[in-house]
């Protein structure tokens, strides 16, 4: 009877600090939110609250209004009616992809004449600290927004006519897309000033089109006026999420999804503390029962 | 021996080192084109005299990030004689124009003196500077073609600024001379009237007023010098007449879309209005000589040059057969003809399709299939500019199929046989020649080229391991179209094959089986065999009989209740007797030591016996009352 009593106490407590330490431990995934390094999307969970969702459910697309979904693309998309619906019905969605994921949902479902260029867009003269994979970007028509990307891609807006345009980003005219992957430019490259977010208005909701992942990332939007550009279409959204559908998203990042909802917004020791002290109560409380009989 | 070893070990190392880090090339990682670019942007803002961008573009080149020092000596030192032209150019171009006039005479002459002195020396340096600075980049070069293209550029730009550095040093001599041969000079006030926005390649009038009293303006004593300026494009207007003593009106064409294209000159979009416009200055100069008196007067006015993207839809069908005429579809809502060079794929020399001129209104083109491979396309459609219809680019997907050719099949579900012979009738609706290849398990056993609308065919199928039994064949019927055009229709079905030997044979081999007594017997005493592993309890509930494994059914026992008590009532009476042994029940205990026990407490001692007895061996509910006070009694007389 001991021995199986110190069994079953030795496999709770493992379960738990295994737990723990999976909560703990930050992911290493690049561009995760569980990442809290430079790579990683954790400030937009920590920071600017916003929580996982793992598929648009109607009840999102009724309240759409108050709601802003990131949806960072690193895969085939797979629902996308209700993406479109969202939108429609006045939702803000944020589509970030630098590989031409989305091409689809852009032009079959939301019949916008946009192409993402899976080439990367390099910049030799307007860049930071003289790197051409970090192009500034530029709020078109003025030089006083100014964001910093990494080996962005290029939007191409096939056909102005139909599509109204809110804002754009673009790069400087001494860009160019890198359609040879050479990182020089060289006869078919394309010097030009060339889109990389775009901000449309579609049915009564936003769309905005980033074609770089790491504009929002932890390390990037701490430079120039990246962040300033992320809290612009956070006001009045009081519901954000990040939809992770299309981007790898493990057990393990699932299990990470506990910690929003225990005692703060933060992975920090007190929460991690009051979960073990939780499990140990309900040990001491089974053991209570088992001797009592 | 030692030393010997160590001279091999350092041989060895010089050779690895020397392989593995090779002297390389200066080349770093610097691309130059985009510097190339950015010299060549910035020498257009000085030939267009836009200050304001000269002076941003000068300020960024100045600041990049360069860390071949070499290079960054000779990129700042480019860029700091640019930059200085840019300020001579402007200093003199005030000297020339109005409002200096009235300053003092050694003064004036004095900063003609000086500027002229500059145009000179920038004049005879700017090459070396920019030859030096192109040069080093050149060492950086990847791409020669690349850089190429964008040095001759430099150079062109270099000679326009030479040639504009020549202007001003001549009309500096000029304004001396006369200001050495002429006490008197004054300056001419000029008023000139342009429209703000002008579209590109139309040609407009406009008037120059001389607005000083007294002057009368005629070709002897008057010298005129107009130019329209865009970036590195610059046409001297000559084409101008005296209307009358204060007014000359001169007639100007615009350059059309093209020109502005291939001049490289920057097209703005403007975020208000949407329009596409590019700057343009006009500059007029009128020298006038009244007596002893020299007049001098200039007029600068910027004008906006609109483009228009040309209003061009273009419609193709979602897909298109191979080997066919596609049918594009252009509308054209610009008034005059305008070229579009069609592309497969790639905008690119080796994938033009064809050049057209398009007509305003709705435009056909045929286009032919046949060179095009089977797959999804995209066809770009580039518009070339024109007048001021610029450059535009319109795109669509297509893809390019195969027609399936139409045909019906019967085939059947069931074969007999043998022999088995597979009846095929079927049609073709499309006349085509075509070939009919018959496939049964993977294996073509026809295959010929027919005519004629109708199929009949009765092939005989081979004897396979399939059709010795029953068992299912596939059957797949190809209709292969020797016209390219149509891909093969296939008709497949997974018949069953019905080997009636087989089925003969089968049922024979049952009968003996079920005859044999050797045989039978087992099969027959087979079920009870069964009937005796699986025991069935057959449960009758509504009318509806459940089956059910008895060993489903377990007995439910539930705990003693009276188990604290029990355990105690056998320690009293092991310390009053002998402890009770694993062999005996309670019973057999009691009945064993009953002679040794007190005779105060053997009625509670029988009475507790069957009470634990009904709590261990029934599902009664227990007195536990009763229990508890024959406990306490045996206690009390065991205390006494």
């Amino acid at each position: 009877m001991k021995y199986k009593l110190v069994l079953t106490l030795t496999g709770v407590l493992l379960v738990t600090i295994i737990i723990s330490i999976l909560l703990i431990i930050p992911s290493s995934r690049p561009y995760s939110i569980w990442n809290t390094s430079g790579n990683g999307y954790s400030k937009l969970i920590y920071r600017y609250g916003f929580k996982p969702l793992h598929e648009i459910i109607p009840n999102i697309i009724r309240q759409a209004n108050s709601t802003i979904i990131i949806y960072p693309v690193f895969r085939q998309i797979e629902d996308f009616n209700r993406t479109v619906e969202f939108v429609d019905k006045g939702g803000t969605l944020i589509l970030i992809d630098e590989k031409g994921y989305s091409n689809e949902l852009l032009y079959l479902y939301f019949h916008l004449p946009i192409i993402i260029d899976n080439h990367t867009v390099y910049d030799e003269i307007y860049c930071y600290k003289g790197k051409r994979e970090n192009p500034l970007i530029y709020k078109y028509d003025s030089k006083n927004v100014e964001l910093i990307g990494w080996t962005p891609a290029a939007i191409k807006l096939l056909d102005t006519t139909n599509v109204s345009i809110i804002e754009e980003y673009t790069t400087s005219k001494f860009s160019y897309i890198d359609k040879d992957n050479n990182k020089y430019y060289t006869p078919g490259d394309e010097f030009n000033i060339h889109i990389i977010i775009l901000s449309i208005k579609y049915g009564y909701g936003r769309l905005i089109i980033i074609s770089d992942y790491d504009i929002i990332s932890n390390s990037y939007i701490e430079l120039g006026d990246n962040n300033l550009f992320l809290i612009r279409y956070l006001e009045n959204k009081t519901i954000r999420y990040i939809l992770v559908s299309s981007m790898p998203y493990t057990v393990i990042d699932s299990i990470r999804e506990i910690t929003l909802y225990m005692n703060s917004n933060t992975i920090d020791t007190k929460s991690i503390i009051s979960f073990i002290l939780i499990t140990l109560l309900i040990i001491m409380a089974y053991i209570g029962e088992k001797r009592g009989a | 021996m030692v030393s010997i070893k160590v001279i091999h070990i350092s041989i060895i190392i010089m050779v690895l080192t020397t392989t593995v880090y090779p002297v390389n090339s200066i080349r770093g990682d610097i691309d130059p084109v985009p510097y190339a670019l950015l010299l060549d942007t910035y020498i257009s803002t000085i030939l267009s005299q836009d200050l304001n961008k000269e002076l941003e573009l000068y300020n960024h080149a100045i600041s990049l990030v360069i860390d071949d020092l070499q290079l960054k000596i000779v990129h700042q030192r480019a860029y700091k004689i640019l930059h200085d032209i840019s300020l001579i150019l402007n200093n003199t171009q005030m000297i020339i124009g109005i409002g200096l006039y009235n300053i003092d005479h050694d003064k004036l002459l004095d900063m003609i003196r000086k500027s002229y002195t500059k145009l000179l020396i920038y004049d005879n340096e700017l090459d070396d500077y920019i030859y030096e600075y192109v040069k080093r980049l050149e060492q950086y070069v990847y791409s020669k073609p690349a850089f190429f293209k964008y040095k001759n550029r430099i150079y062109e730009k270099i000679h326009a600024l030479h040639k504009l550095l020549s202007r001003y040093i001549s009309q500096l001599e000029d304004l001396y001379s006369s200001i050495i041969s002429n006490s008197s000079i004054e300056s001419l006030i000029l008023e000139i009237n342009i429209p703000e926005k002008v579209y590109a390649g139309q040609s407009f009038k406009f008037i120059v007023n001389v607005e000083n009293p007294y002057i009368k303006v005629n070709d002897k004593y008057t010298n005129i010098i107009m130019t329209l300026l865009m970036g590195p494009y610059y046409r001297d207007i000559e084409n101008y007449t005296i209307i009358n003593s204060s007014s000359i009106e001169a007639l100007i064409n615009v350059p059309d879309a093209d020109t502005i294209e291939s001049y490289g000159i920057d097209i703005v979009r403007d975020r208000a209005t949407r329009e596409f416009y590019a700057t343009a200055r006009i500059s007029v100069k009128i020298v006038y000589k009244g007596g002893n008196n020299t007049y001098i007067g200039s007029v600068i006015r910027d004008f906006r040059v609109l483009l228009e993207p040309p209003k061009i839809v273009v419609k193709t069908p979602s897909y298109a057969y191979i080997n066919s005429t596609m049918l594009i579809t252009i509308y054209s809502y610009v008034k005059d003809p305008i070229n579009i060079s069609i592309y497969l794929d790639r905008v690119e020399h080796d994938r033009l399709i064809m050049n057209k001129t398009i007509m305003y209104g709705v435009n056909k083109i045929s286009l032919n299939t046949s060179n095009i491979e089977p797959g999804y396309h995209t066809l770009f459609f580039k518009i070339h500019p024109d007048k001021q219809y610029m450059s535009s680019m319109r795109s669509s997907a297509i893809a390019i199929i195969h027609k399936t050719v139409s045909a019906t099949m019967s085939l059947p579900n069931l074969l007999f046989g043998p022999p088995f012979t597979l009846n095929i009738h079927g049609k073709v609706y499309d006349n085509v020649k075509y070939r009919v290849r018959i496939i049964v398990d993977d294996i073509a056993i026809y295959d010929k080229v027919l005519k004629g609308k109708n199929i009949y065919l009765y092939v005989d199928l081979p004897i396979t391991l399939q059709s010795i039994m029953i068992w299912f064949r596939s059957i797949e019927v190809w209709i292969i179209p020797l016209n390219k055009t149509y891909q093969p229709t296939v008709f497949t079905v997974n018949a069953l094959s019905v080997n009636i030997l087989f089925v003969f044979i089968l049922l024979i081999m049952i009968g003996i089986v079920y005859l044999h007594p050797m045989i039978s017997r087992p099969l027959i005493t087979l079920p009870s065999w069964i009937r005796r592993i699986i025991s069935y309890r057959v449960l009758e509930e509504r009318g509806i009989t459940y089956l059910k494994p008895i060993s489903m059914i377990y007995l439910r026992y539930r705990s003693m209740k009276t188990k604290r008590y029990y355990k105690l009532f056998i320690k009293t009476l092991a310390s009053l007797t002998r402890p009770m042994m694993e062999n005996e029940t309670l019973r057999e205990y009691i009945n064993n030591v009953k002679d040794d026990l007190p005779e105060g407490i053997k009625d509670y001692v029988v009475k507790l016996t069957s009470l634990f007895e009904e709590d261990m061996y029934s599902n009664h509910h227990i007195n536990l009352a009763l229990v508890k006070r024959y406990m306490r009694e045996i206690i009390r007389v065991l205390k006494s």
